[in-house]
């Protein structure tokens, strides 16, 4: 079998300042027909880098200093660019991150896909169009002829991802390079287009190149995978022997520090320290040697070789040997444990029949006396959330969970409902509420790039809410106690009271808004998707700190995150939200079990289980999630229910169900049935597979 | 890759007054030829704008008997007139003027656009709508009509021309300030700061003013450098600052019609238009590349 791509000794250098700057070191891969090659690393490791580069495609400050990369035996690397532009959307193709911005907005689908193998194939315009269309059928979007002659605007997310698809299988190529494909769809979506991506490249005998941080996602749809850190290979490995034993310790924590539902609750999680070394500083021995819990005095003199293991597998490191046969293990470090103190009995937070719509009556519907386009994003909802303990609000895009948590905190004010905070009514209204109604309800924010005023130091975000909320006035020198405090409660040192946000890394941003949150002693934190944009590592370490703030601090938390696994680690109740209702609350080994609300079985169903032994869950959702201005009759799920059993659901609203403990599902079908349905149709369920 | 967009992230946010963000500052500027240029043309003439009148060898309205219509000399760098003034001194008098009432009038604009457009753009809304359309209707009338409208009914004066500037202008500060604004607006370190009950006041200023203040500097030197050569104009159409204080504008008006036979006398108040005026246009270029504003120029 010979290799569609082979690179040998690649590297590629970015200019700098001035300077040229080595961002792949020494890569040689190779890649064989049908296989889905996965490149996995943090953020700056140098994955995108690389797989562009395979292609030859990379930015005009890049260049490749020297190496080669075969393609079907012929070198790329010498290639001119007029060379390579019969070559690009022919025998390379890329499917990227962002779909919307890589189709033009303003040509049709179809004509943009027929453009394609007009140019490569020679088509005519008709014969083209006919591909294009069978292209979109072959990507299972339905009706290809209506979406053909559609613009990409007027698609979703997860149809506009399946287009680029299309395009990029359109003329047969040889390679694929999947770009963090799914990183802007939802889990269920995401599923959807990993199935696709599996049977397609079998189906074109294409092979794929697949870009990601989702150790998920590569674990379910790779072959094989390699580690990148720093822009060099740490390991290399079949998928099955990578996951069931890391030789590399990079791999081994980025594996560990991943949130799974079996974990115990008190185990806390693994976190690689420190951040990767920039491009300009490459520690002279082993790159990740800063930041190996195994390193000694050997690893940071003497560059480890890449070293052949005999079965298939490459790893960069003195001590694989030790690590394969069990002397040495970074796992040792992570059965710390956090302090997990167990919920009290009030509750801080209760909050009843919360409504909020957005949109307004336009001037003609007023005057005609119609009702408005009202967009329902919170219909009726009610929680509580007892003292010390974490809500997790779990949904897909669109479901109005991050709209809920903006009522309770009063950032939108609920247009009815009840708010009461530790046992007392509060305003609905951000200006109606008292100072020690703030005090008590912070929130952290999900980018953590505007968290903080880029103009203001550390130690400036921090004080303010000491200043104006804290009780009792402070002086300059018990202010400044305070900060450092804070700083250390978030495990940093007093230092980066004076640095700016520019100098920060996401992960620092995000714990800065963790103490700025719990600077005035809350009583209730409202998270919104903390760890969204950040590396796994990173997401370890600020997951381990909520967990740790929560018993230091007493405070409890409402946890808002499209990742259940995450939402798992840190929450003691789940809510599970779909189109501005809650279909079932429950505690999160209950909700995580049969029986399960349909919805919440397919979320689950469409995690990606990060270990290839496992297979995902087969349940798939048709479609997305239903726009809140139509919503559905009935059960607001029916549309895309797999559980559906009949005009019942579209025409009745589901009762709330009672499944024991406070477990609550609304569904038409009985708890028994669910039971029985969801056993005896199991699907891969993590944490029943474990007892 | 973030590797990368860090540092470029690092450099696009400036600290603003703090010793090492000058410093840097200075020292972007000086690595781009142009900008630097502008910078030096621009401290040049605040230079004469506040030692002209001592350097001048003559009073901008005195007659130097004997000495009309000379060309370019020694004793007379920028020749004479053909009443016998020195032109020279009357192009350094003239400094004083062609800064200090556009600069005023920037600041003015500058100042009134700027708590209109963080206004505007945090509260949004109905507000918005008519103001921002008022705005706009204004934006619509060609700057020389109402110049020449204003200073007709209220009559030519130094305050009339700062009003007509002020008119002019702060409706496109507002628009740039408005729309700074609208982008920060939705940061999560604002909702943050409402979150902590911070009034809006403290919110404005505090919190998004910073963030704006790039947009402001580039603005502010470009609205500056539009404003001279507005002054220069109303000068020369004889709506500026009336004599006899020595006015660029209205010296190449006067000297037009000797211009056969005397055009240095037009010559130079012409060249030091548009010397100033280019040198605070290259100024605006350099900050507005330093801070990577990509808005309206």
């Amino acid at each position: 079998m010979s290799a569609v791509i082979q690179a040998n000794n690649l590297n590629v250098e970015y200019r700098l300042n001035k300077v040229w700057v080595n961002a792949i070191n020494e890569v040689s891969l190779t890649i064989n027909p049908l296989e889905i090659h996965g490149l996995v690393g943090e953020s700056g490791s140098g994955k995108t880098t690389l797989a562009l580069s395979l292609m030859r495609y990379m930015a005009g400050n890049a260049r490749i200093a020297s190496g080669e990369i075969l393609l079907d035996g012929d070198d790329l690397v010498r290639k001119t660019e007029v060379e390579m532009r019969k070559i690009w959307g022919r025998h390379l193709n890329l499917v990227p991150q962002d779909p919307l911005a890589s189709l033009n907005p303003s040509y049709t689908i179809g004509d943009q896909i027929a453009e394609i193998t007009q140019l490569h194939e020679g088509l005519s315009r008709a014969e083209a169009w006919k591909r294009a269309v069978e292209m979109l059928a072959s990507v299972k979007i339905a009706d290809p002829e209506a979406v053909a002659r559609r613009y990409p605007h007027q698609l979703s997310g997860g149809m506009q991802q399946r287009v680029t698809i299309a395009m990029a299988l359109s003329t047969q190529p040889r390679l694929l390079v999947l770009d963090e494909p799914t990183t802007a769809l939802d889990v269920t979506t995401q599923a959807v287009i990993l199935d696709l991506f599996r049977e397609l490249i079998r189906d074109n005998h294409a092979a794929a190149i697949y870009v990601s941080h989702d150790l998920g996602t590569v674990a379910q749809l790779c072959d094989h995978v390699t580690v990148l850190y720093a822009g060099e290979v740490m390991e290399s490995a079949p998928v099955d022997d990578l996951f069931a034993q890391p030789l590399h310790p990079y791999t081994a924590g980025l594996l560990a520090s991943l949130p799974r539902p079996t974990q115990n609750v008190e185990t806390r999680l693994y976190a690689i320290k420190g951040v990767a070394p920039s491009l300009t500083e490459r520690p002279k021995g082993c790159v990740f040697a800063p930041r190996c819990p195994l390193a000694t005095q050997k690893c940071f003199d003497e560059k480890p070789a890449l070293e052949n293991t005999g079965t298939g597998r490459t790893v960069k490191c003195h001590y694989w040997r030790d690590i394969a046969a069990g002397k040495l293990s970074v796992q040792a470090e992570s059965q710390e444990t956090t302090i997990n103190a167990a919920p009290r009995e009030g509750y801080v937070l209760n909050a009843r029949d919360i409504n909020k719509r957005f949109g307004e009556r336009s001037i003609l519907q007023r005057i005609t006396g119609r009702e408005g386009d009202y967009v329902h994003a919170v219909d009726n909802i009610s929680i509580r959330i007892r003292e010390r303990s974490t809500l997790g609000l779990v949904g897909e895009s669109g479901s109005g969970k991050t709209t809920l948590a903006r009522c309770i905190v009063a950032l939108d004010a609920a247009d009815s409902g009840e708010i009461e905070l530790g046992g007392i009514q509060i305003s609905n209204k951000l200006e109606e509420r008292t100072k020690d109604t703030l005090k008590n309800l912070p929130m952290v924010f999900q980018n953590p790039n505007d968290t903080l005023n880029p103009y203001q130091t550390v130690g400036q975000a921090l004080e303010r809410p000491l200043r104006t909320l804290s009780g009792e006035p402070m002086s300059r020198e018990q202010i400044r106690q305070r900060v450092a405090e804070l700083l250390q409660a978030v495990r940093l040192t007093p230092e980066y009271s004076n640095r700016y946000p520019s100098e920060l890394s996401g992960g620092e941003k995000q714990r800065i808004a963790i103490a700025r949150a719990f600077a005035a002693d809350p009583a209730l934190v409202v998270a919104d998707e903390p760890t969204s944009s950040l590396d796994v590592s990173v997401q370890a370490v600020i997951l381990n700190l909520l967990k740790d703030l929560r018993a230091e601090k007493g405070a409890s938390y409402l946890l808002i995150s499209h990742d259940l696994d995450v939402v798992s680690y840190l929450a003691d109740w789940i809510a599970v939200m779909y189109l501005g209702e809650i279909v079932e609350e429950g505690d999160t080994q209950d909700v995580y079990n049969a029986p399960s609300h349909p919805y919440t079985e397919a979320l689950i169903s469409a995690i990606p289980v990060p270990d290839p032994s496992q297979k995902q869950g087969h349940i798939r959702l048709e479609g997305e999630i239903p726009s809140a201005r139509h919503i559905p009759s009935g059960c607001r799920f029916h549309t895309r229910c797999p559980r559906k059993i009949g005009k019942i659901c579209e025409e009745q609203a589901p009762p709330w169900r009672d499944a024991g403990d406070g477990h609550s599902i609304r569904c038409h079908i009985p708890i028994d049935e669910l039971i029985a349905l969801q056993t005896t149709q199991p699907f891969n369920n993590p944490l029943s597979a474990q007892e | 890759m973030s590797a990368n967009q860090n540092s470029v992230e690092s450099a696009a946010t400036p600290r603003l007054f703090s010793g090492r963000a000058i410093g840097r500052f200075l020292g972007q500027i000086a690595r781009r030829p142009l900008s630097l240029m502008g910078m030096l043309i621009f401290v040049g003439f605040i230079f004469l704008a506040i030692f002209g009148p001592t350097i001048a060898p003559h009073q901008f309205d005195e007659l130097i008997r004997g000495a009309q219509r000379q060309a370019p000399s020694a004793e007379f760098p920028f020749g004479t007139d053909r009443l016998g003034r020195d032109v020279f001194s009357r192009v350094l008098w003239g400094a004083r003027e062609i800064i200090i009432i556009p600069g005023v009038a920037t600041v003015a604009a500058i100042i009134l656009g700027t708590i209109l457009g963080l206004t505007l753009g945090y509260y949004g809304g109905w507000l918005d709508e008519i103001v921002s359309r008022a705005l706009d209707s204004l934006l619509a009338i060609p700057a020389l009509v109402l110049a020449l409208v204003m200073l007709g009914t209220i009559g030519p004066s130094n305050i009339g021309i700062i009003i007509v500037i002020v008119l002019l202008y702060m409706p496109i500060v507002t628009r740039v300030i408005r729309s700074a604004t609208l982008n920060i607006r939705a940061s999560g370190y604002i909702e943050a700061a409402k979150l902590r009950g911070e009034s809006t006041s403290y919110i404005l200023f505090r919190e998004i003013l910073p963030g704006v203040l790039p947009a402001l500097a580039v603005e502010g030197a470009l609205r500056f450098s539009y404003a001279i050569f507005l002054t220069a104009s109303l000068g020369f159409l004889g709506l500026g600052v009336q004599p006899p204080s020595p006015d660029w504008g209205r010296m190449v008006a006067e000297a037009r019609p000797n211009f056969a036979r005397t055009p240095w006398e037009l010559w130079f108040p012409a060249a030091a238009i548009a010397v100033l005026v280019v040198g605070v246009n290259l100024m605006a270029d350099g900050l507005r590349r330093i801070f990577r504003y990509e808005g309206q120029i």
